[in-house]
């Protein structure tokens, strides 16, 4: 009936070839190449990123999945490079934004580096341009915040307090009544 | 493959736009859906890349206006099905069907009815099918949109929303405007439908695939979006009109066929129903009904009149009875099952008809019974030349006995057959039909008597010929009768007469089959009884040999008296034998000895010294009145030729006859003479004096005067002239056969068994309080009946009054203070 059923060909006339590659590998040999080292060099990260998209435009779960855990990969090693900012853009603009798998794993990564990250100009645009990704950033930092505050307390005169403190080792406190006491 | 590709820069900038040329992105985009989307409906799609539509739909929805867009799209579809395909339904509904639909009546005839409705049916067919197409292809090229934002959302897909907009705006939307009269699509397909059902049934040809076609329709869609499998639209909204149509329709044809007036042909037709609605419901309909439209025709058509038809007139059951309709029966019991698991109607009319058939069986051999005696038919030569005294009425007594209990196993043949052939062995069936046969047979008095008269026949004659299978068969058919009594003891009691007299006087053909009966009696009612008839046995072998051996001790002797004559004997033991059965009127005070003549008391005493000398301790008891002797008769010669004959006479007979020996030529003996000089009782004596003298052809002698019956003044003469064709004539005496009992022999006989019962009732009253030690009243009766039931049914007075005989010797008492009244066992 369509133009492709009478001819026999069906024409991808908007889809990353890098992708589309990875795709029909994928569907024979349950695996394509990830690294990004193909005829063009190309960041993992970003390269990933495509292959979930199309992945999920085609609607084939399981390379959604295979991509998710070699974009995973990538973007945790290779968070301090300069395609990261990229990487994410490609992510939040190929991918409906109820569609949680690379979003969550670029958020978290971002939150764990945010300090050096915000050093970088292309990410401080992509924080000021990726529409949603600022959002969940500021989710996570927001609970992390509730989330990692400690709550202490003076044996001496049972007083309580939160506080966020670095958790490495012992440290020694004192309460109004001038008394040592524990890290909890 | 066309690759597009794309050169690598360092870096990239964002590929995705954001912001503001969405808007007008999105109603271009929208546009080249629609119209792709009215392509695809118009059947138009050859033009159409399928991978541009996908995309477009895709970024759509990627976009964040996958709400939009599936709003546009149901937009589309509603718009397509109201203004597109109602409207061309609508133009082939012809005026007749929308009457029709709504109750009007209509001149059309019955083939324009129905290729209206065809034009219908098929005008759905091809719209549910286009749209079925249609959107298969929509929500492929809208398959992202289904999986992401349907998903999300938790929206139902296009699909399904499309088939929920298709029940809407096609089937459901009322054709003319207004409150009343919201007539559909919908319901003049119903209407259509029901209407083709209907000349289906009455036997038109009708296009059912097209039907089940429309069916298919409605069992693909939905009263709601989560589409639940019990709220089909053939289930909401055409099954129930089904089925209220089809009730109207099986509640007249059942009243119909009811006028008719034949069951076999309702059976038949109301089965034939029953398969044509399971085969309409998989050829036109939908299986799903199956279930219910059976229920329907079952109770429309066969419950509401089952009742009615097994009672008809001249065909119901009654009539398949008597007419052994078997096929017929099998039928309506196939109808009997389907609406009432027990056939409660069936049942009670079959058993209502065996107490009816059984009654007439009694109430004819009663009437049998009752006769007058036929003249007796011409004595058959038998080969060696005997001859039997010429027939008695007793003897239609007995006939109509052993009639009765053919009739009675030829009735149980008859239910058998229909019990394996019609009634599938039912189980509730056979028991309600032995209730019935215990019923009739227990209903008539001499049952009992009867069937041991049957067996006493069979056992003289019946067997004679058939292979031990059929006897086997025999005497289990007759056990089976025996089942069915409820007086077992009265059985046991004449069995053991008819027994008795069949082993004394040789009757019995196979003592095999003697003895295989035993064994099936033992299985029926225990071994008490039957122990005592193997004694029975016992002694005829004994006497078997006792004979011979009294025989080699006689030659022993030496005793060479040629004229001695040869003795047969059978000693019986008196516990075991129903001696006071055998004898008829016996007088109940001790039976005078009978006065044999010399050369037969010499003969008695010597086998009693022979006897007793074996077994000191025993006493011998002679039993004249049984027995018979051969006497070989002299009379004087008669044209030269000497005359004797061979004279078969029963013992009293030969007493008497001996007598003659002495009397000088031309003198007589009276009666009274006779009695004295032989000491045989006066009854007796009469009827065996009327053998010899008064019976037709065996007039050994003359009495004076020739009146029938016998007075002390009679006198006999020897009668010289006597003459008989035969060599060897067998004088009977009445007594000699098994009969039928008259009413004052049936009442003595009852008395005995009930003085019996008496004992019987006793005994279980002093075991059950033995082991109980204490009883109430009613548990002690209830406990007597359930352990004598087997032999007889305990009348509760008598136990009562038993009871109080053991009160009053002292194995009991009553225990005084106790409320409800009870007893208590004493030691």
């Amino acid at each position: 009936m369509t133009t492709e059923a009478a001819g026999g060909i069906i024409e991808l006339k908007e889809d990353n070839v890098r992708a589309v590659e990875a795709m029909l590998y994928f569907v024979y040999i349950f695996g394509y190449d990830g690294s990004g080292n193909g005829q063009e060099c190309i960041s993992p990260m970003i390269f990933n990123a495509e292959v979930y998209s199309i992945a999920d435009k085609y609607g084939i779960l399981a390379l959604k999945v295979r991509a998710t855990e070699k974009f995973d990969k990538a973007v945790r090693t290779c968070w301090d490079m300069d395609d990261v900012a990229h990487a994410i853009t490609e992510v939040y603009s190929s991918t409906p934004s109820t569609d949680r798998g690379l979003r969550d794993t670029a958020v978290e990564v971002a939150h764990e580096h945010i300090s050096p990250l915000l050093e970088k100009d292309d990410f401080r645009g992509v924080l000021e341009e990726a529409v949603g990704f600022t959002a969940d950033v500021t989710q996570v930092f927001a609970q992390s915040e509730s989330s990692s505050l400690r709550t202490y307390h003076c044996p001496r005169c049972g007083n309580h307090w939160e506080a966020l403190l670095p958790c490495c080792g012992y440290v020694l406190l004192y309460s109004l009544s001038q008394r040592a006491f524990r890290l909890g | 493959m066309m690759l597009a590709g794309r050169g690598r820069n360092k870096i990239r900038p964002p590929r995705r736009g954001l912001g503001t040329n969405d808007n007008v992105d999105f109603d271009s985009m929208w546009a080249e859906l629609a119209s792709s989307l009215q392509d695809i409906h118009n059947k138009n799609a050859s033009q159409l890349s399928f991978e541009a539509l996908y995309r477009n739909a895709y970024k759509l929805v990627l976009k964040k206006r996958g709400d939009v867009l599936y709003e546009r799209v149901k937009e589309f579809e509603e718009e397509w099905l109201a203004n597109e395909v109602q409207p061309q339904i609508l133009e082939v509904l012809s005026p007749s069907l929308l009457l029709a639909s709504t109750g009007g009546s209509t001149i059309t005839t019955a083939n324009e009815k129905r290729a209206a409705g065809e034009k219908l049916l098929r005008a759905l067919k091809q719209a549910w099918e286009d749209h079925n197409l249609c959107m298969n292809m929509t929500t492929d090229v809208l398959m992202y949109m289904d999986r992401v934002y349907c998903k999300d959302f938790r929206k139902p897909s296009i699909f399904t929303a499309s088939m929920g907009q298709f029940r809407d705006y096609v089937l459901r939307t009322p054709l003319q405007p207004g409150p009343d009269h919201q007539i559909s699509i919908a319901q003049v397909l119903n209407a259509v439908i029901l209407d083709q059902v209907r000349m289906d049934r009455e036997g038109d040809i009708i296009d059912k695939s097209l039907l089940k076609s429309c069916v298919y329709m409605l069992e693909g869609l939905y009263e709601t979006e989560q589409e639940e499998e019990h709220l089909k639209l053939y289930l909401t909204s055409f099954e129930p009109e089904f089925l209220r149509a089809s009730e109207e329709f099986y509640r007249h044809e059942g009243s119909t066929l009811l006028l008719d007036a034949d069951a076999g042909t309702f059976c038949k037709h109301a089965k034939k129903r029953v398969s044509e609605e399971e085969d309409r419901c998989r050829s036109t309909l939908s299986p799903l009904t199956l279930g219910k439209i059976k229920l329907v025709v079952e109770t429309e058509l066969i419950k509401n009149h089952l009742r009615e038809v097994i009672a008809l007139e001249g065909s119901g059951v009654k009539y398949m009875i008597d007419n052994d309709r078997t096929s017929e029966l099998e039928m309506m019991y196939d109808l009997s099952a389907r609406v009432d698991p027990k056939k409660e109607d069936l049942k009670k009319a079959i058993q209502a008809r065996i107490v009816e058939q059984g009654n007439d069986v009694n109430n004819a051999t009663v009437a049998a019974t009752q006769a007058p005696p036929r003249p007796s038919a011409p004595n058959r030569d038998r080969a060696d030349g005997e001859e039997k005294a010429p027939e008695k009425p007793v003897n239609l007594q007995t006939t109509a006995a052993i009639n009765w209990v053919d009739a009675v196993l030829r009735l149980k043949d008859k239910y058998d057959i229909f019990f394996t052939q019609a009634f599938q062995s039912d189980q509730g069936l056979q028991t309600a039909f032995t209730r019935s046969f215990t019923d009739f047979i227990n209903a008539f008095e001499r049952s009992s008597e009867y069937l041991s008269l049957f067996f006493d026949e069979n056992m003289k004659k019946g067997i004679k010929g058939k292979t031990e299978n059929e006897v086997d068969e025999l005497l289990d058919k007759g056990i089976i009768l025996l089942r069915y009594i409820q007086d077992k003891d009265m059985f046991e009691r004449y069995y053991k007469k008819h027994l008795s007299r069949r082993l004394l006087m040789k009757r019995a053909i196979s003592m095999d089959a003697e003895r295989q009966m035993i064994s099936k009696m033992k299985m029926e009612v225990g071994n008490t009884f039957t122990q005592r008839i193997e004694a029975m046995f016992k002694d005829m072998t004994v006497s078997d040999d006792l004979t011979s051996q009294y025989k080699r001790h006689v030659a022993q002797l030496g005793d060479p008296d040629p004229k001695r004559a040869e003795m047969e004997i059978n000693v019986l033991t008196s516990t075991m034998w129903p001696l006071d059965a055998m004898a008829p009127y016996s007088e109940g005070e001790n039976r005078p000895r009978c006065i044999f003549p010399s050369q037969i008391e010499r003969i008695k005493q010597g086998f009693e010294k022979f006897y007793l000398d074996k077994h000191s301790g025993r006493q011998l008891t002679w039993q004249a009145n049984m027995g018979t002797a051969d006497i070989r008769a002299y009379f004087p010669e008669m044209k030269g030729a000497k005359k004797t004959r061979e004279l078969n006479v029963s013992t009293y007979a030969m007493v008497i006859l001996l007598l003659f020996n002495d009397l000088l030529p031309g003198h007589s003996i009276t009666c009274e003479e006779i009695q004295a000089q032989t000491n045989i009782p006066f009854n007796e004596l009469t009827r065996n004096l009327q053998s010899l003298a008064v019976a037709n052809k065996t007039r050994i002698l003359v009495k004076e005067p020739m009146s029938k019956d016998v007075k002390l003044t009679d006198k006999f003469y020897f009668n010289e002239q006597f003459y008989s064709q035969f060599q060897r004539v067998k004088i009977g005496v009445i007594t000699a056969g098994n009969k039928v009992e008259d009413s004052t022999e049936r009442s003595e006989t009852e008395k005995k068994n009930n003085d019996t019962r008496g004992g019987v009732i006793e005994a279980a009253v002093v075991r059950i309080m033995k082991q109980r030690k204490e009883l109430t009243h009613q548990k002690l009766i209830a406990e007597v009946i359930q352990q004598l039931t087997a032999r007889f049914l305990p009348d509760v007075n008598m136990v009562k009054k038993r009871i109080e005989s053991l009160i009053e010797r002292e194995y009991l008492e009553r225990i005084e203070e106790k409320e409800p009244p009870a007893y208590r066992y004493l030691a």
